[in-house]
């Protein structure tokens, strides 16, 4: 055991600028994916509760189409398969061949997104038809009611489970590694191949994850009591 | 119908011809069936260690309360492909070598056990205390 501790500590001697690097990725892959998504969210979020129809299915075919796909599937979709596609959509053949980053931040924003949607819907809902009837009656528009009326209120119900979304989009950020990004996990695995240090390499990668996600956690269990006792 | 799947398939962009073969089905059912065989395993696993952890978190003794809260809340914030590579590579390193399938089941155990045990504890706690009172009184063990 005490042996398994000094190779860890030697471990992260060796390697720390890598893992470092790995976690900076992942951390950068995580904002930027998040940043995207809760923009795609709040737009599938606002279409699949407006009264118009059209909107509606194809808002909802979006989310459930993303929310019941692995998101590995996805992501290799966006890699291998959307470059083969060959779109006629623009002239360049190689359009659509999208660098492993380009790829992995396009299939966690979607597949986010569609979550994020979900999340943003369920606050949306939890809002009085009231305060809708109120505002118009005092001659809002619909628009004027949706933006200033019902999405502030609907955006901190959301909160907390926008936190647990962005905790998972954070985990979920490790499969990217299949499509080529050098994340932590995927540094890990590199420097894991090289020297067989994999218990050591891993339990440090993993303290890396769970250095986000618990406090994380901690905040998304807080954020929901205060919101229950606010209410 | 035959023909109408194949005109569908010749009017999709890219090519699909692979896919009018009976061969590539075959081995595309032969994953539906492991990713199939290897869910089932890990749902009834999960499910049973699962509750065991919801259990023993709502436990009277601390340390049984502290083990399993460690234990639901380090794995569940754990990406599950970092479990896979743990469970898979770590135990090639050792003499109980899993094979892929077995570290599969294992790892998504793992993960999906704190998952469950999480939903447990939260249905749990909503059944209200006046009832565990009342069965103790009737003169109902614990467990």
């Amino acid at each position: 055991m005490i042996d398994f501790w000094i190779e860890i500590i030697d471990q992260i001697r060796q390697h720390y600028p890598e893992l470092l690097r790995g976690y900076r990725m992942t951390i950068f892959l995580t904002v930027a994916s998040m940043t995207l998504a809760v923009g795609v969210g709040a737009i599938a979020a606002l279409l699949r509760t407006s009264d118009y129809r059209l909107m509606r299915l194809v808002s909802g075919f979006y989310v459930e189409w993303f929310r019941n796909t692995p998101l590995l599937v996805q992501l290799f979709f966006w890699f291998f398969g959307l470059p083969k596609l060959a779109l006629p959509l623009v002239g360049r053949p190689d359009f659509f061949l999208l660098s492993p980053l380009q790829a992995a931040i396009i299939g966690l924003t979607l597949y986010t997104g569609a979550y994020t949607a979900e999340a943003l819907r369920s606050g949306l809902l939890s809002i009085d038809k009231g305060q809708t009837e109120a505002a118009r009656s005092l001659g809002l528009t619909y628009m004027q009611t949706r933006t200033y009326v019902i999405v502030p209120q609907a955006f901190r119900v959301a909160v907390p489970l926008l936190t647990s979304i962005f905790s998972a989009l954070f985990r979920n950020s490790a499969l990217v590694s299949a499509i080529g990004v050098t994340e932590l996990l995927q540094t890990a695995d590199n420097i894991q191949q090289d020297n067989f240090r994999t218990f050591e390499l891993f339990t440090v990668a993993g303290v890396l994850y769970l250095s986000v996600t618990l406090p994380l956690a901690w905040a998304s269990a807080r954020l929901e009591r205060r919101i229950a006792r606010s209410r | 119908m035959a023909d109408l799947w194949g005109a569908l398939m010749d009017a999709l962009p890219g090519n699909w011809e692979l896919f009018k073969a009976w061969s590539t089905w075959r081995f595309l059912l032969d994953g539906l069936w492991l990713a199939v065989r290897i869910a089932v395993q890990a749902i009834i696993l999960s499910l049973v260690v699962g509750v065991l952890m919801s259990v023993a978190r709502l436990a009277p003794s601390r340390p049984i309360r502290w083990a399993a809260t460690t234990y639901v809340e380090v794995l569940r914030a754990t990406p599950l492909l970092l479990l896979l590579f743990f469970v898979f590579f770590g135990s090639a390193r050792t003499d109980y070598g899993l094979n892929p399938e077995r570290a599969a089941v294992l790892a998504l155990t793992l993960y999906n056990s704190a998952v469950v045990a999480e939903i447990m504890r939260a249905g749990i706690l909503s059944i209200s205390k006046g009832l565990l009172e009342a069965s103790r009184a009737l003169g109902m063990t614990y467990l």
